[in-house]
């Protein structure tokens, strides 16, 4: 992992954060993960193991969700950020696009897009040609904008929720779950447009995904948690490779099913970072 | 270290779904239970056991009843005022014309009947929601009101609109000497009325809202009670899995304004002896459901503890400016400090935790279970 | 653990500082004060407790106290609320000794408080508000609606009204407008009004205002445009007077055709109208102003040496003058009581003898230093209402002026409402009413 960060420019860090919802209940028992600058991050595990908050963490929402970052330090172009409110984070360039898409119902799709350019100060031309560029992304939201967002398809509404990120400017999109309820095809079609909003406009992405194959194939780096630790991490390629990921998160093996016993000794094996 | 569970193993279901699993709970509630029930009543004087205690109790149960509506079934509620007068009224004129009737027998009728009056008022229900349905159910606070100020049966005709709790005994006039149950009479209390000691006011009234807490627990654990949680965190789930939505808020509204009736009974019979609609109008309705807020919506621990706060807090401020502020300023910024400091005390608790009195109870006990290791 | 073991000291800190305590028994004589400084009636409760206290400080540095008794007190605020009425009535009435006697200074507190009062010998005196068939002491033997009640006060303001259409005759045909303000207090004289409406022949229509009475707007297009009554009668309570004369203002009815109840007919009340109020006349069983001896020397004694209840520029003013009149009746039927049961302190029960023979001459009123200030009274069993008289005042924008003499009530109206409603309150009740000489030698048996 050192070799790879070395590579670039790192442009978030998350240094051994420990998250605890309610005073009570510890989510994150130390997490550390660091995204370099152009890169994409996948950030993958089952259901419970902790992308969300570990995301939430980043762009401290949550407050609102009576939790707390209890240890640790987050590190955005090498200042902290763990104090900073969202909406101070958005101005600094990181953004999020959360779990199951959360647009404006009542807005249009236009009004939606242009809810994302909130915080920017640098004009309206500026605006409209970012409006523009998120057209161009997505053709099939300029054919739709002026519907209310609650009435388009699934898929759209994501697409919604990343082109309303996007009008932000941001340096750095956390994109959680974009296949939720998404067929395959259109899952496809967005992580192309993710891959190619990340070659041309520059823009880092660290993706929260349970679709361990598809995350794979489009990123650079990947990290796998458990129960709120990361148990595993390393190039995209080689996670793909790895016989014990082949076996526990894409479901493919050569050999027979292993037995329950060995389940148990992979858990074992697994490294743990912090 | 005093809640700590480890080593306390359940081995049925029963007793893992028991309404307290723990313990200490168990103690707590039972130290508490004794406390009210013996300690208090031979304790305490007057001025304790009616204004303050028996007071508390009253408001307690109606928001309890509030508490079913609002907090478990999730229907907002500015009625409350209204519901509680139709108890009240109801139970005294059955008191009063029926006097043979036993007095917990008109109680309950006080119950029915605004039960009844709470299912009419509910049917709108099906249609609108939120603050739609609050100015809706403000419809009922104003309309009941306007028929209790102007049809004098009500109050028995009385000039003033006052309804006076006539005084009756808790088994009714047959369980009196000379009466065909006569063998009753050495059990049968006066309840109501002057005669009536502040003591068996303050039992029966202690009573009556343990009772109904206890049904209202155990409700709100049974499946009605999870029908109407589950119209209230989401309706169209709800309807999908098979729960019919016009029988589970119309039973919320009857069940709570139910309790609202029983609550405006005792009201006027145990509590101040008498009443006029003043006494329900909305900045009553309000009170309530500001006992709810404050202590916790979807919770009948709540229920207690925001009508503590509610009822008692202003008391007390105004026994300690009136102690300790004698002489230090002048009595009308005194009295208006007063409200400043509720105020604040509101806002103060709120902040602190946004989910009520009930949460922060339940955080508190989450973490004397960690303590002194917490993380 | 730290907060809620902080938490723990503090209740106990509390429950022993309200825990009562007992107090070395010099010769006292306690007075509870439920009063009111906040609120829409604020102004209400403030001067008058104002008065009351001012009151009682004077005969304390002056005389001494009364009889060589001290008289303390204690206020409690009930903000006008009933529960907070029954609350402070319980929490006072027995302190240092126990009250005496209790002024609710609210119709519905002192409905509240008939049964508990009467059970505990506690005299209530609701002067001028109240329960107006308590009136009837046969029945009511704790409750005194003294001076005058809100139903002989209506068959005065009646009786004003003809004063001023030419005679009760020309009452006939007439339509009056009854604006009351919606409580217990409000509701009182409807059914005296709709009687007296079928004796004389005019017509009344009812319109209750809701608590506070802000807003009035509905209320007043209908009597001005619809209803168009010849009179309206006020029977309005803190903000909703002002209120209720901008109102009329607006619809263009003539605030000299508006008749206020004495509640409705302070200071307090008019000034925030402005304009609107000027000629507006209310009713009043005594005046404004510190022009009389007993006022001059609180102003000199009390006042003078630093020991108001009340800032002086309220001294004076109607509702000031009319807790000091609360104070003299109270003082003197304690006196009365002391004389007649040859003790200093005196019991509830004392005091009761004490309110229901009381008798202040017009030479008493004289040595009180209170001429002028208000009118010869004498309770008996049979009347715990004095028959005292009223008299109108009206506004002209910078004081009240008296505009009338004493106006007599017509009791041949009132009387047999009170009995009627009395005798079914005691039926209902299952009270026999007193008849003969009781125990303490108080008289029932004739007029």
């Amino acid at each position: 992992m050192e070799q790879t960060a070395s590579e670039s420019n790192i442009l978030l860090t998350v240094n051994n954060i420990e998250v605890i919802y309610d005073h009570v209940i510890l989510v994150l028992k130390g997490v550390s993960l660091e995204v370099p600058e152009e890169g994409i991050v996948a950030l993958l595990g089952a259901n419970g193991a902790g992308k969300t908050t570990t995301l939430k963490a980043i762009s401290n929402l949550l407050r609102a969700e009576r939790g707390d970052v209890t240890k640790g330090s987050i590190e955005f172009r090498g200042d902290r950020v763990d104090k900073l409110s969202p909406s101070e984070l958005v101005k600094r360039g990181v953004t999020q696009v959360m779990e199951g898409r959360h647009v404006f119902e009542h807005l249009t799709v236009q009004e939606n897009l242009l809810t994302g350019a909130y915080t920017r100060t640098d004009g309206r031309n500026a605006i409209s040609q970012s409006l523009e560029m998120v057209y161009g992304y997505f053709p099939r939201l300029k054919e739709r904008r002026k519907s209310q967002a609650g009435y388009i398809s699934g898929g759209e509404q994501q697409m919604v929720a990343v082109g309303r990120a996007l009008m932000a400017k941001p340096s750095v999109i956390l994109l959680d779950e974009p296949s939720m309820g998404l067929a395959p095809l259109l899952v496809e079609e967005i992580f192309e447009i993710v891959k190619l909003l990340n070659q041309k406009e520059k823009v880092t992405i660290l993706l929260a995904e349970q679709n361990t194959i598809m995350a794979l194939k489009y990123a650079t780096y990947g990290y796998i948690m458990e129960n709120g630790r990361v148990v595993m991490d390393g190039d995209a390629k080689e996670l793909a490779n790895n016989e014990d990921v082949k076996e526990f998160y894409l479901g493919m093996s050569g050999e027979n099913r292993k037995s329950f016993k060995n389940v148990k000794n992979y858990r074992r094996r697994k490294r743990w970072l912090s | 270290m005093i809640y700590r569970e480890t080593g306390q193993f359940k081995t049925t279901y029963p007793d893992d779904q028991a309404i307290f699993p723990i313990p200490q709970d168990r103690w707590f509630l039972g130290a508490g239970l004794l406390l009210a029930l013996v300690v208090v009543p031979l304790t305490a004087n007057q001025y304790w056991l009616g204004p303050i205690f028996t007071q508390f109790l009253v408001f307690s149960l109606a928001a309890v009843g509030l508490n079913i509506l609002t907090g478990y079934a999730g229907q907002v509620s500015l009625g409350t005022g209204g519901f509680m007068a139709v108890g009240a009224y109801m139970c005294y004129n059955f008191a009063l014309r029926v006097p043979e009737l036993p007095l917990f027998v008109d109680f309950i009728i006080g119950g029915i009947f605004a039960a009844l009056v709470g299912v009419v008022f509910g049917l709108p229900s099906m249609r609108i929601k939120g603050f739609y349905l609050a100015v809706a159910t403000l419809a009922a606070q104003f309309f009941l009101l306007w028929v209790f100020d102007h049809v004098g049966w009500f109050t028995n005709y009385d000039p003033a609109g006052v309804a006076s709790a006539p005084s009756r005994t808790l088994l009714g006039s047959w369980a009196t000497e000379g009466g065909p149950l006569s063998f009753l009479a050495p059990i049968n209390m006066m309840v109501s009325g002057p005669e009536a000691t502040p003591e068996t006011k303050y039992m029966i009234t202690l009573v009556t809202v343990i009772v109904f807490a206890v049904l209202a627990k155990n409700m709100v654990r049974s499946s009605t009670g999870r029908a109407w949680m589950a119209i209230r965190d989401m309706d169209i789930a709800a309807e999908i899995i098979g729960i019919n939505p016009l029988k589970t808020k119309i039973s919320a509204f009857a069940i709570s304004s139910f309790y609202c009736g029983v609550a405006g009974s005792l009201y006027v019979f145990t509590y101040v002896g008498n009443a006029d609609t003043e006494a329900f109008d909305l900045a009553r309705s309000f009170q309530i459901l500001f006992m709810v807020i404050i202590g916790g919506l979807g919770s009948i621990m709540g229920s207690f503890l925001g009508a503590a706060f509610i009822v008692l807090l202003p008391v007390f401020l105004n026994i300690l400016a009136s102690t300790l502020g004698e002489g230090t300023l002048p009595s009308d910024t005194l009295a208006n400090l007063e409200l400043i400091i509720f105020g604040s005390f509101i806002i103060f608790f709120l902040i602190i935790e946004p989910h009520g009195f009930a949460r922060l109870w339940q955080i508190g006990k989450e973490k004397l279970r960690k303590w002194p290791f917490p993380y | 653990m730290k907060t809620i073991k902080r938490y723990f000291g503090s209740v106990l800190t509390f429950l022993l500082l309200v825990l009562p305590v007992a107090s070395a028994q010099a010769v006292e004589q306690f007075f509870p004060m439920l009063i009111y400084r906040t609120g829409p009636y604020a102004a209400g409760g403030s001067g008058f407790a104002g008065g009351q206290e001012d009151y009682y400080e004077l005969l304390n540095t002056r005389d001494g106290g009364v009889g060589g008794v001290k008289l303390i007190w204690e206020e409690c605020e009930t903000a006008y609320n009933s529960d907070r009425g029954v609350e402070c009535y319980e929490r006072l009435k027995g302190k240092n000794g126990g009250g005496i006697v209790v002024q609710p200074l609210s119709t519905g507190i002192t409905y509240r408080l008939i049964e508990r009062a009467t059970k505990d010998q506690i005299p209530i005196m609701s002067m001028g508000y109240g329960r107006t068939d308590a009136s009837d002491g046969r029945v009511f033997p704790y409750v005194f609606p003294i001076v005058t009640n809100y139903w002989s006060q209506n068959t005065a303001k009646i009786k004003y009204i003809g004063s001023k259409v030419g005679g009760m005759d020309k009452l006939k045909g007439l339509k009056i407008a009854n604006l009351y303000h919606e409580s217990s207090y409000g509701k009182e004289t409807i059914p005296v009004m709709d009687l007296q409406a079928k004796k004389y022949g005019f017509t009344v229509n009812h319109y209750p205002v809701p608590h506070p009475g802000l807003d009035q707007k509905a209320t007043w297009l209908q009597i001005g445009r619809r209803f168009k009554p010849d009179w309206v009668i006020l029977r309005g309570w803190g903000v909703m007077n002002p209120t209720a004369l901008k109102e009329a203002a607006r619809v263009g009815f003539p605030a000299n055709k508006i008749v206020g109840v004495w509640w409705s007919g302070a200071e307090e009340d008019v000034i925030p109208a402005g304009k609107a109020a000027v000629g507006y006349v209310a009713a009043g069983f005594h005046p404004s102003g510190n022009d009389f001896p007993v006022i001059q020397e609180i102003l000199d004694k009390v006042h003078g040496a630093g020991k108001g209840n009340i800032t002086p520029q309220r001294v004076g003013t109607i509702y000031y003058n009319r807790g000091l009149i609360g104070g003299i009746l109270s003082v003197e039927a304690m006196r009365n009581a002391q004389k007649k049961f040859g003790v200093q302190r005196v019991t509830g029960e004392q005091m009761r003898w004490g309110l229901e023979n009381l008798n202040i001459t017009e030479a008493r009123i004289k040595e009180l230093g209170a001429e002028g200030l208000m009118s010869p009274i004498k309770i008996s069993c049979f009347d715990h209402e004095g028959g005292g008289s009223v008299k109108f005042q009206e506004w002209d924008g910078k004081q009240w002026k008296v505009v009338t003499d004493w106006i007599e009530t017509d009791q041949s109206i009132v009387r047999p409402m009170i009995e009627e409603s009395a005798a079914k309150y005691a039926q209902e009740k299952g009270i026999t009413p007193r008849s003969g000489k009781d125990s303490m030698g108080s008289d029932c048996s004739t007029m």
